[in-house]
């Protein structure tokens, strides 16, 4: 479940969603089966809460549908004398004829389209990804090397020697640990901190954290709250805004303490019941965030096409496409049976988001059905200078700029895909693309997740993904799509258009492939691979 | 619950005329078809009308069920026919959709009235025991909200507490609740998929 899914579920059981959020909540369940699944199974019970909660007298429902028989009209023993009667002679069915039929075909649909928690064909994984460590300065971990900004963080221990690192949880929440720290991730949705400072911010939308300490568990009810933790087990707690439910590891009622903004308390250490008041001290996560300066982008930039090329079409053999800096050979189309064309906008290149560096040359036209016959059949194809390995740990990020350039010619077929695919073992793939219904999507062989916004023709949108690989954990890709008017995130963004289902890539990644089908035409422009986020988003 | 041949035996005595024999049978039956039917009935659907419209149904069709089969199967055949009813009528409200339900999740639960065992009793009766886990805090809130229906800000200004704190505890109870309905046999969401 993404954090905007449970705000809008949570405002659905409420009764507050209004027109909008039906929309966005309507679109994210048609969009994945497996949620509307989940979105089923949570409301069932939050009807059942109701129902058990009610207060009942025994025996009253059942008076009342006795009671409700005899409202009938008619006497009891008269409507009884009726059944006895039509007991001994054939009788009309008084349910519809149709029923049968009806359940039965029923039943074949439910039993052709099985809905399942998760898709059959991803592989069990070893471990899972909970969070994002999304800024990193002057950082000395103690026992991982290599962990920069992007990086994906298992379950496990966190230990910060020196530094400042943001963690941002995939439940919502972002955490700022100040070094020294022993931290580990637990899940989702909650840490647990042994020694060191650590400062919580939970959004307003997200589903809440748990930081467990030796003296305490510490539940957020919204939405900012500072702990630390010394060596001897003695945990001060300090609310900056909102609510906590602090559990005293001690405690021997259920009823937690609650802890308002500006209250701040210390816990002795595991056997200190109540704790004792202490001046507030605290500082906001954003006050703290901004005295450490960013440090200069460690990313590199692995490959950049502009398609700056004099010509406007060209073909596989003649290897005249072969511009742009990190690409082995030129593009070409993914048959060598096909002698179809490459087509560019010569100096015609799409425009990018303000901010970003303006993008120079032309661009790539992929033409509808309608326009160029048969284009749609073969992919636009180049291959990698660096291929993507996905057994190693990393994060590799891709923008290109996208523009619908038509009107669909036709009632259907009007997609598009930008793949990272494995030329060796070709359905070993992951990328992103557009669908029939204009709206982006993250595509794999293990299954497709939409985005719920669509993309209007005439209109540049720059596409940024970030497909994260490892060894330990499964592979996963997700997407950020901004519309030419939107701010471009300086770093990775705090919520991602569309993220991907899980998957294990077992082959080298070494090409990409870009198509469109069929009654609609695309352009892309500036395509660039590569080590961070800002190494894809160059700004100006 | 009564046996197979006890509830083949009150059948028998409701068609010679005995009226408490039929209500035995409902209450013999509540809560399994109760909790079904709620667990399925969108938002703007009585699920306790729906209910009682069921064992009417079930009374008016006495004759055609048949001692020695299913009566339990029997009656649910009817409670799904009910549900649908109604599932149909709520769709062709204009924007209702739009406004009080999604459409997918209709859908969704229209699937599952066809086509799911029912064990929403096993699963009412795991909830009691999972509600009876809470603190007097949560219980308090969920009553608030679900039997007495106060709207969140007036639940937190007799709480002296924010609104999108009291939102949080709800979200926070109904997790811990799932979660406590995972774990009980017979009684999680892959007993009923």
């Amino acid at each position: 479940m993404t954090p905007e899914f449970e705000t809008l579920w949570q405002d659905f059981t409420d009764g507050r969603l209004d027109a909008d959020g039906f929309a966005a909540l309507e679109r994210m369940l048609r969009a994945d089966p497996a949620l509307c699944a989940l979105a089923a199974e949570l409301y069932a019970e939050h009807r059942l809460i109701g129902l058990a909660l009610r207060p009942d007298p025994e025996g009253r429902f059942a008076a009342a549908t006795v009671e409700r028989l005899a409202q009938a009209g008619r006497k009891f023993s008269d409507q009884v004398q009726l059944r006895l009667g039509l007991d001994r002679a054939p009788r009309r069915s008084l349910l519809p004829r149709w029923l049968p039929y009806a359940v039965a075909a029923c039943l074949m649909v439910a039993i052709a389209a099985v809905w399942r928690w998760s898709p059959a064909t991803v592989a069990a994984p070893v471990s899972e990804h909970l969070a994002t460590l999304v800024r990193a300065e002057g950082c000395v971990w103690d026992g991982a090397t290599g962990m920069t900004a992007g990086h994906r963080l298992l379950a496990g221990p966190l230990r910060l020697s020196r530094g400042q690192a943001l963690v941002r949880f995939d439940g919502g929440a972002s955490a700022l640990l100040t070094g020294p720290v022993d931290f580990t991730v637990d899940s989702a949705g909650g840490a647990t901190l042994a020694h060191g400072s650590v400062t919580i911010r939970v959004t307003e939308h997200a589903a809440g954290f748990t930081l467990h300490t030796p003296a305490s568990e510490v539940v957020d009810l919204g939405t900012e709250f500072a702990v630390a933790v010394a060596r001897d087990g003695a945990t001060e707690i300090q609310v900056l805004e909102g609510e906590v439910e602090l559990h005293a590891r001690q405690q021997t009622s259920r009823t937690p303490r609650n802890l308002r903004a500006g209250q701040a308390l210390r816990l002795r250490g595991a056997d200190d019941r109540d704790g004792q008041p202490i001046p507030f001290t605290a500082e906001r996560l954003e006050v703290s965030l901004g005295r450490v300066a960013a440090g200069p982008d460690t990313g590199r930039l692995l490959a950049h096409e502009s398609f700056t090329y004099r010509m406007s079409r060209t073909f596989s053999n003649q290897r005249q496409a072969d511009g742009g800096s990190g690409w082995q050979g030129a593009w070409f189309r993914n048959s060598p049976q096909t002698d179809l064309e490459i087509l560019f906008g010569v100096d015609a290149s799409l425009e990018a988001p303000a901010g970003l560096v303006a993008p120079a040359g032309g661009r790539l036209v992929l033409p509808s059905e309608p326009e160029r016959p048969d284009t749609y059949r073969f992919a636009c194809m180049r291959r990698l200078g660096t291929p993507i390995d996905p057994d190693v740990d990393g994060t590799t990020y891709v923008s290109a700029l996208i523009n619908r350039s038509t009107m669909p010619a036709g009632p259907t077929h009007h997609w598009f895909r930008f793949m990272l695919v494995s030329e060796r073992v070709p359905r070993d793939r992951m990328g992103f693309g557009v669908l029939s219904d204009f709206l982006p999507q993250v595509t794999a062989s293990q299954g497709n997740v939409s985005g719920v916004a669509p993309i209007v023709a005439g209109r540049p949108y720059l596409f940024v993904a970030k497909l994260v690989t490892g060894h330990a954990a499964p592979d996963q890709m997700f997407l950020k799509v901004y519309d030419h008017d939107q701010r471009i995130d300086t770093g990775e963004p705090e919520n991602w258009t569309v993220i991907g289902r899980t998957y294990h890539l077992t082959s080298r990644i070494d090409a990409i492939h870009i198509y469109n089908g069929t009654e609609c035409s695309y352009d892309v422009d500036e395509i660039r691979i590569g080590t961070s986020w800002l190494s894809v988003t160059p700004r100006q | 619950m009564p046996d197979s041949a006890a509830i083949d035996a009150l059948v028998r005595r409701v068609r010679a005329g005995d009226s408490e024999s039929f209500g035995e049978l409902v209450r013999a039956f509540e809560w399994p078809v109760r909790a079904w039917i709620t667990a399925r009935c969108p938002a703007g659907a009585d699920a306790d009308e729906v209910a009682q419209l069921t064992f009417v149904e079930a009374f008016k069709n006495i004759g055609r069920y048949e001692p020695g089969t299913d009566f339990a199967a029997w009656l649910f055949t009817i409670a799904r026919y009910q549900v649908m009813g109604e599932l149909t009528r709520l769709r062709r409200l204009a924007d209702y959709h739009e406004r009080y339900f999604p459409h997918a999740l209709a859908l969704e639960l229209e699937r599952r009235a066809v086509s799911e065992e029912p064990v929403e009793e096993k699963r009412l009766v795991a909830l009691r025991s999972c509600l009876a886990e809470l603190g007097e805090p949560a219980r308090h809130l969920l009553d608030q909200r679900y039997t007495h229906e106060v709207p969140l800000q007036r639940i937190a200004d007799g709480l002296g507490r924010s609104e999108g704190a009291i939102k949080k505890s709800l979200f926070l109870i109904r997790k811990k609740l799932h979660e406590c309905l995972r774990r009980a046999p017979g009684a999680g969401a892959e007993a009923g998929a």
